[in-house]
């Protein structure tokens, strides 16, 4: 019932921006504004750059509504930006960034990581679990954020993304595996 | 049962994403195998890193006004160049192009060249300032560039000599708005 009411504010409000409705178009950013920051950060642990990513999401929504047909939903249209938007983002990073995680100020070494007696920052596990999903293959990471950042089920990533239920099960697993080696210290 | 099809049924368990006869078969596995108890938690212990590492991110506040000002900032001046319905007027416009291009033709610099080299250096400059600003404070510059490429476009066809009073127009406006900025 909640899906339906959304789909149907979806509707409502995709039609508004296609007519030039400045108004529509603050419907659709208040309505998915801050899951579009979370999705994002998910990949990209600095606020800034988050927000940067997500105005160019919303700037490619603006301009590019009528290139959005209608055959699937609203919200899988706007991740799939989402997350190609994020990942040109890293794509660029990557060419202009020198400088290694292990460069950055307070970094201590993996021996401290995951000691709870230490103390683990929250800026430092939200810096290290974003490095390591932006490292993971484009396929892996794009299933990760969507299911453990946006908390969509196996069938939305499925639609999303265009591919089977069981696709998702077994890159969610191989995803997964992954995370694992680079996150083991958080993990003991 | 192997590795991976118990962690798929375990990560599909965690998920609420488990089918009935997929539980019956995960919780046998369990009781059989001790060794899949430690994947077990292994794989509730990532869950939950992922569970914490998404509650400590916070939208900041005030996102969306950002957005949609940021986002229709830099919008609205395009959508004044909605071709479709400037149809007539371009045909005019290349009607006219194309006779002065022909009275250019004798290897004279065109005016229209110029003002390529023009827009291609105002947007080198404003990626060049906006870069170095906070988010926050860039749609107001870049509708600035905006104004000044639209009106360049209307110089364009009056007079060539109007594009040092714009770009002098626009130095001076950055540089009020912008203090400390050094003169390009």
């Amino acid at each position: 019932m909640e899906q339906e009411t959304e789909s149907r504010d979806d509707e409502l409000l995709v039609a508004g921006l296609r007519a030039g409705s400045e108004r529509a178009f603050r419907g659709i950013v208040e309505l998915y504004g801050s899951r579009i920051y979370t999705l994002v950060s998910g990949m990209i642990s600095d606020r800034v750059e988050a927000e940067d990513v997500v105005q160019e999401v919303f700037f490619k929504v603006h301009r590019k509504i009528h290139l959005f047909e209608g055959k699937s939903a609203f919200y899988t249209w706007l991740y799939r930006i989402a997350l190609n938007t994020a990942t040109d983002h890293l794509k660029r990073r990557r060419h202009r960034e020198t400088t290694s995680i292990e460069d950055l100020p307070g970094y201590d070494a993996p021996a401290r990581a995951g000691r709870p007696d230490l103390g683990l920052d929250r800026h430092e596990l939200r810096v290290r679990m974003a490095e390591a999903i932006a490292e993971l293959p484009e396929i892996y990471r794009d299933i990760i954020v969507l299911r453990e950042y946006e908390d969509l089920s196996y069938e939305e990533i499925a639609t999303t993304l265009g591919c089977s239920k069981g696709t998702v099960e077994s890159r969610l697993f191989r995803a997964r595996a992954r995370l694992k080696d680079k996150l083991s210290t958080y993990l003991r | 049962m192997n590795d991976e099809q118990i962690r798929i049924l375990i990560q599909a368990e965690l998920a609420g994403e488990i089918r009935p006869e997929q539980e019956a078969e995960l919780q046998q596995a369990l009781a059989e195998n001790p060794d899949f108890q430690a994947i077990y938690d292994e794989e509730r212990r990532l869950g939950r890193l992922f569970a914490t590492d998404r509650a400590s991110i916070e939208p900041p506040a005030g996102l969306h006004e950002r957005v949609c000002a940021g986002v229709l900032a830099r919008a609205t001046p395009r959508r004044r160049f909605e071709f479709s319905r400037l149809g007539p007027v371009l045909a005019i416009a290349a009607s006219i192009l194309l006779v002065m291009g022909v009275s250019f033709w004798s290897g004279r610099r065109s005016t229209s060249a110029g003002a390529d080299e023009t827009r291609h250096g105002i947007l080198e400059r404003r990626d060049q300032i906006v870069r170095e600003l906070p988010a926050a404070d860039r749609a107001p510059v870049e509708a600035l560039f905006e104004r000044a490429l639209e009106r360049l476009a209307e110089s364009d066809a009056r007079h060539e000599t109007e594009t040092g009073r714009i770009l002098e127009e626009l130095e001076n406006e950055i540089n009020r708005r912008l203090p400390g900025r050094s003169p390009r």
